[in-house]
């Protein structure tokens, strides 16, 4: 790092006009995210409130020797089926870590409804493997860190972090540089000069910009700040598909003390059927696609067979239903699509910056598809919030103004291309933006050309670049025929500004070293702005995820017994007969679990008395596969009992937990 | 060095005691070599002979410091004993490696072998070796042991030898699933049990762990065969072989045996016998490299290197990345095999030319062995070891199954029933009968009266004891052909010449001595490990670049930090010409160094 560069920015933006000489600190998104220290204290108050519900374990450490929690939720039985939740595989998701706090601190403070919910079973969260995740922005120069510390050297040239990010106009914030390129990837509009999508080549676009992120190219190899971010990427170092020798998938799958510790407690805890995870992989907001399943056989030998990538037909509606659950619960049952990582803001990528991984890549080497793919188990994925789903918020928000404004139809057919205000209803306008310490704080959407920071920056070549949420129908003409990514963006990025200024900044001249005479500018979003919610949004989303949280024990397998008989026969024989039932929705065992030869068949066990003699077949053994909503099953024997003594006939599932019943001779018992 | 004499005179005690001038100076020895906690290790029970001469056989240590018969197995109290005695008598050779523990804590150790005084081992190119990953395959550990001993006593010896390890070293780890070894030693069992680690597995997916493994009915501590007699059974005894072998019955027939597998019971009640024995899983199916889920690959666990043993020697790989060449053995099968386990696993086009060219020669060395692609030639493996040290570590690997029944008679074994009969015939006429349990009856609890009887745990996978120096000879003659093979970088030439105007022109020639390259294509291609680098110290550089033509002054540039000169692979038996344009003159030092090719040095003058 040319340290040097940063200083004398930091001086010359320090002496313009208008500029304090003691610059305050600013503000960025996320900082009000929980620090480690604050994620133990609150874990310790909620379990220490919780009156012995809550529980908080050690899974491993990480490399600094610092402790991995997971909180125990419940009895902890093994013999009872439990649900694990996942969240802070990756650093910049700090909402999930958020949410996963939340939903601990919701059932620590009623002990009562918890134990309702869980119903003897357990819910196990795991709420960060990366429990220092939000330094990145509370630390300056604020910038987005992915990683657990690792090796580095991600350019392969034998040093390691030679080139790392500076902070070009001293504003303590890392963010872009856009070099004007017409061999760059990126092109803007002219209505929206601020926002930069890629160029479409195959249609004949040319680009306009190269975009890299804010610094020099301190080791002179025509690369910027190539050794940022150079860990490993905790939430792809899975064994799913994993991507050998990608950027910051790890040595080999697995290759960290966080991703062991998690496994091994999965492997530990067989009785766990059900994941959630709260990262970037997502089959809730995007369900997995009907088109695209797999049908293998789910017997016979192990060898022979071949990788399977996507989900047995057989499973693939429980997970569409669960996604269709889900999108009720957080109130997006009526989005038109979108919702996910990727189409717009998160699909613009600075060279050699790490990306905001879409669904599918974000499997690759995901835990949730190895814990379906690989063990077999429910496990369901969100990112929680993205761009999409903001967007699709001041949709609903939107039209139920207009409903209840008596608006008509007509005005609400455009909503996504027309660039919607921040309302107050359904957004969160009214919680981060007037948090933060920045002098600009006081910026609003209806004020397009404040900047957005503090004032102390260069004039930016590019002021209009934020449209208003008031914007003129000479702008709402031109904003017509943008492409809808644009459109999409600058909706977006009203939004942003209107509830948090200090997530983008506009782009502003600088007279960068490595492109002399050259049109370079310093600007674009804050860290994470594109990635996690003010804290406001979550306050309104997190009631839903509760609930379906809390959903996933209703639907759960729960394995009983249906009826159970002994009848006598002729010689002193009897007929053991007794049926097995599947009351939860979700199946006993996935047609991926019997794939994956690792998750159990339910099974029996019948215990006799002494004397007695079984007269064919076994005394245990494997059942059929249990498909939930109330699938039964028929086991029969025939055995010689000594007296009147009976049998004891026990179930056993490894996720739907287990039922017992004793049967005298003669019984003929039917659950009521 | 020439080669000591082969004539050695013994007076007692065998070769080791030779040397000593009384039992004081044995016993002092012995208390040096063989550790406190350990039983005297079966290389120093000799057996003495009378007064008189012996001339040794050629490519065998005149005189060693350790004698070992090598017609025998070695438990892993004795590996570990015999490793021990190795290292303290040849010091400045041999170096202790510890990579880790087992899952029921056994040592998981090795030698690193090398001449000290030319380099340590992780500044040479390096052949990594182990064996025996398969606990049943216990031959495989002898190899390496029979390797260690050999470089060891036949350095100073045996020019070639002694090149080797002035040159480049070795980490020799015997064994690499110490339980299954020693389980297998120890426990009843037969050639094909204790294959895989001991962590108690739910096999047959019933909730209870290794609650039904076979059982040693007869007590003598094999786990043999179970056979019924059954009027509708489908064999009946071979004509030939009537005591020892059945046969299946024609179609048209009816039999007078049935065949019921293993001996054991049905322990769980469950109705299947032996179903969920110890383990029961591949510690050969838990490496990263292509590795795929038990759904996919039989054996593979929950996660690679998810077990401790392999994790161990996968850490030590990791931090060697001076490994250019890997060796596993197993048994059984006499094949050479190499890379991908899988149809559609990458192995690029110039390794593969120079893998095949290896396997080639191996096959010259070993009678009957085959050189082999293993998902081609083979089966399909996913998450195997060596083809972990290729995929992910870049280095050339191999992986041998020791042992084929052809050389049983020196000819390719028929199939079926007659290869059944040339084993017993080999055990009538070679073995002297030995070899073979005769079938005696056995009350089982399940099925009745019953035969117990079949081969014994030491028959079928491994060589008799007459054929097993042989067969460890020519596979160790193998991995040192493929050591040899490794790539070394030297400063073949470096010249200095005016480039005017205060300009010099250092011309260096960079040779590489062995026949792979300092990087394997698909290392190249995949940024496994650094490029080579070749640097100048005490001048200062201005340009630097590689010819593109060693004959001609055309140039690949480097654009930034040309001191130290990137350059990505240097082929086999090759050179390559760099260029550093430098400013003034004095004394300049010129260094190459490649991570798996070792480095060299060269002082000049400059101007």
């Amino acid at each position: 790092m040319r340290g040097a560069v940063g200083v004398l920015a930091g001086l010359w933006s320090a002496l313009l006009p208008g500029s304090r000489f003691r610059r305050e600190r600013a503000r960025v998104p996320g900082e009000e995210y929980p620090d480690a220290k604050t994620i133990a204290s609150r874990l310790e108050k909620a379990a220490g409130s919780s009156n012995g519900l809550v529980r908080i374990e050690t899974i491993g450490k990480n490399a600094a020797q610092q402790s991995l929690s997971v909180v125990r939720i419940g009895t902890g039985d093994p013999a009872s089926p439990a649900v694990l939740v996942v969240a802070g595989l990756d650093g910049r998701h700090l909402h999930g870590i958020e949410l996963a706090l939340r939903h601990i601190e919701a059932f620590a403070a009623d002990p009562k409804h918890a134990r309702d919910v869980l119903d003897g079973g357990t819910l196990y969260v795991v709420p960060t493997l990366l429990p220092y995740a939000s330094q990145s922005v509370t630390q300056r120069p604020a910038r987005e860190r992915a990683t657990a510390p690792g090796a580095g050297d991600l350019d392969k040239d034998m040093e390691r972090n030679e080139d790392m990010a500076d902070d070009l106009d001293g504003d303590d914030v890392l963010r872009w540089v856009r070099v004007a390129d017409s061999g760059g990837a990126y092109r803007t509009e002219e209505a929206e000069p601020g926002i930069l999508h890629p160029a479409d080549r195959n249609a004949g676009e040319s680009g306009a910009w190269r975009l890299l992120t804010e610094g020099l190219d301190d080791d002179g190899d025509r690369r910027w700040n190539e050794e940022m971010d150079g860990g490993v990427l905790l939430a792809q170092n899975f064994p799913f598909r994993y991507e050998w020798f990608a950027r910051n998938t790890g040595a080999h799958q697995v290759s960290e003390p966080e991703t062991r510790a998690l496994m091994d407690f999965v492997v530990m805890h067989p009785e766990i059927g059900i994941v959630l995870t709260y990262g970037f992989e997502d089959n809730l907001l995007q369900p997995w696609p009907e088109q695209k399943s797999s049908d293998p056989s789910l017997t016979g030998p192990g060898w022979g067979r071949k990788p399977v990538e996507a989900p047995n037909k057989n499973d693939l509606p429980i997970f569409r239903e669960f996604s269709d659950r889900y999108l009720e619960a957080v109130g997006l049952s009526d989005a038109k699509g979108g919702l996910g990582v990727g189409g717009f803001v998160t699909d613009v990528r600075a060279e050699d910056e790490l990306p905001i991984p879409a669904a599918d890549d974000a499997a690759k080497g995901g835990f949730a598809a190895s814990a379906y793919f690989h063990r077999g188990l429910v496990a369901l994925s969100t990112p929680v919030w993205t761009p999409g789903v903001q967007l699709a918020r001041l949709d609903a928000a939107e039209a139920a103004a207009k409903k209840a404004g008596g608006k008509d139809a007509k005005d609400g057919k455009n909503e996504r291309e027309d660039g919607g205000k921040g309302d107050e209803d359904g957004g969160a306008a009214d919680g981060g933006a007037g948090d933060g310490a920045d002098g600009a704080a006081n910026a609003t959407a209806d004020d397009a050309s404040a900047p957005a920071d503090s004032g102390d920056e260069a004039t930016s070549t590019a002021g209009r670049d934020a449209p208003t949420a008031d914007a003129d129908a000479d702008a709402d003409d031109a904003a017509k025929e943008l492409p809808k990514s644009v459109k999409d963006e600058a909706r977006y990025l009203a939004w942003l500004r209107e509830v948090d200024p200090a997530a983008w900044k506009d782009w502003a001249p600088f007279d960068h070293p490595d492109f002399p005479g050259r049109q370079v500018e310093v600007g674009g979003y804050a860290p994470l702005a594109r990635i996690v919610p003010p804290l406001s949004v979550l306050d309104e989303t997190f009631a839903g995820h509760q609930t379906f949280l809390e959903g996933l024990f209703a639907a759960r397998p729960e394995i009983v017994l249906l009826s159970a008989s002994l009848t006598e026969r002729e010689g002193g024989v009897y007929a053991l007969e007794f049926e097995t039932q599947n009351v939860g929705y979700v199946p006993d065992v996935l047609a991926q679990g019997v794939f994956s030869r690792i998750v159990r068949p339910t099974r029996f066990e019948i215990t006799l008395p002494k004397g007695a003699e079984m007269l064919g077949g076994t005394t245990r053994g494997p059942l059929e596969r249990l498909r939930g909503e109330g699938t039964a099953v028929r086991t029969t024997r025939l055995l010689r009992l000594p007296g009147k003594e009976g049998v004891e006939v026990t179930v056993i599932a490894q996720h739907g937990g287990s039922d017992s019943r004793r049967v005298t001779p003669g019984e003929n018992w039917r659950r009521p | 060095m020439m080669r000591h004499t082969a004539w050695t005179r013994h007076s007692a005690a065998g070769s080791l005691v030779a040397s000593l001038a009384s039992v004081g100076a044995f016993a002092l020895l012995a208390s040096l070599i063989i550790p406190p906690h350990s039983p005297l290790p079966p290389a120093l029970t000799g057996t003495a002979f009378a007064a008189g001469m012996t001339v040794n056989g050629l490519g065998a240590p005149s005189n060693p410091k350790i004698t070992e018969p090598w017609n025998r197995f070695h438990d892993v109290d004795a590996t570990v004993a015999l490793l021990q005695s190795l290292e303290r008598a040849h010091p400045g050779l041999a170096e202790w490696i510890d990579l880790g523990r087992s899952y029921e804590d056994r040592p998981i150790v090795g030698l690193a072998i090398t001449n000290e005084a030319t380099g340590k081992a992780s500044e040479k190119p390096a052949m990594y070796i182990d064996g025996n990953i398969h606990g049943n395959e216990v031959q495989a550990a002898e190899v390496v042991l029979y390797t260690a001993w050999y470089l060891l006593e036949t350095y100073g010896e045996i020019d070639r030898i002694t090149k080797l390890l002035d040159e480049k070293a070795f980490y020799l780890v015997p064994t690499v699933n110490p339980d299954g070894r020693d389980h297998w030693f120890h426990d009843p069992s037969n050639p094909h049990l204790s294959r895989g680690g001991r962590i108690p597995t739910d096999n047959d997916l019933d909730g209870r762990f290794d609650e039904d493994g076979p059982d040693d009915l007869d007590g003598d501590g094999q786990i043999t065969h179970m056979r019924i007699r059954d009027p509708w059974g489908r064999h009946e005894p071979d004509p030939e072989f009537p005591d020892e072998l059945t046969q299946e019955v024609l179609r048209d027939e009816k039999g007078t045996y049935r065949l019921l597998g293993w001996e054991g019971y049905d322990n769980d009640g469950d109705g299947e016998v032996d179903e969920d024995g110890p383990g029961g899983y591949d510690p050969n199916r838990d490496w990263p490299w292509q590795w795929q889920p038990m759904s996919i690959q039989g054996g593979a666990r929950d996660y690679p290197f998810s077990l401790p043993s392999t994790r161990a020697v996968g850490d030590f790989a990791k931090s060697h990345p001076n490994i250019a060449g890997a060796q596993s053995f197993h048994n059984a099968g006499g094949m050479i095999l190499r890379g991908p386990g899988q149809e559609s696993g990458p192995v690029a086009r110039e390794d593969e030319e120079i893998l095949a060219y290896i396997g080639r020669r191996g096959e010259e060395m070993l009678p009957f062995y085959k050189s082999w692609i293993t998902w081609k030639d083979l089966y399909t493996v996913w998450g195997g070891e060596f083809e972990w040290f290729y995929g992910a570590l870049g280095a050339f690997a191999f992986t041998n199954e020791l042992w084929t029944n052809d050389n049983l008679y020196r000819r390719e074994e028929e199939e079926g029933q007659e290869g059944r009969r040339d084993r017993a015939a080999f055990r009538r006429d070679m073995l002297m009968g030995d070899g073979f349990t005769p079938w005696t009856e056995f009350d089982h609890p399940d099925y009745g009266k019953v035969e117990i009887g079949g081969s014994p745990k030491t028959f079928g996978r491994v060589p008799p004891a007459f054929l097993i120096q042989e067969e460890l000879h020519r596979n160790m003659a193998f991995t040192l052909y493929h050591a040899e093979c490794m790539p070394l970088v030297k400063i073949a030439d470096a010249t200095v010449e005016d480039a005017g105007r205060g300009l010099r022109r250092l011309v260096v020639t960079v040779e590489n001595q062995g026949v792979l390259p300092t990087r394997s294509a698909h290392d190249v291609e995949n940024g496994i490990t650094p490029p080579a680098v070749v640097s100048v110290r005490g001048a200062d550089v201005v340009a630097a670049g590689i010819r593109k033509d060693p004959y001609r002054r055309e140039m690949t540039w480097q654009e930034v930090r040309p001191e130290r000169l990137l350059v990505p692979a240097i082929p086999g038996l090759e050179r390559v010409v760099v260029e550093f344009l430098v400013l003034g003159g004095g004394n300049a030092t010129i260094e190459v160094s490649s991570t798996k090719a070792g480095s060299d040095q060269k002082s000049l003058r400059v101007g």
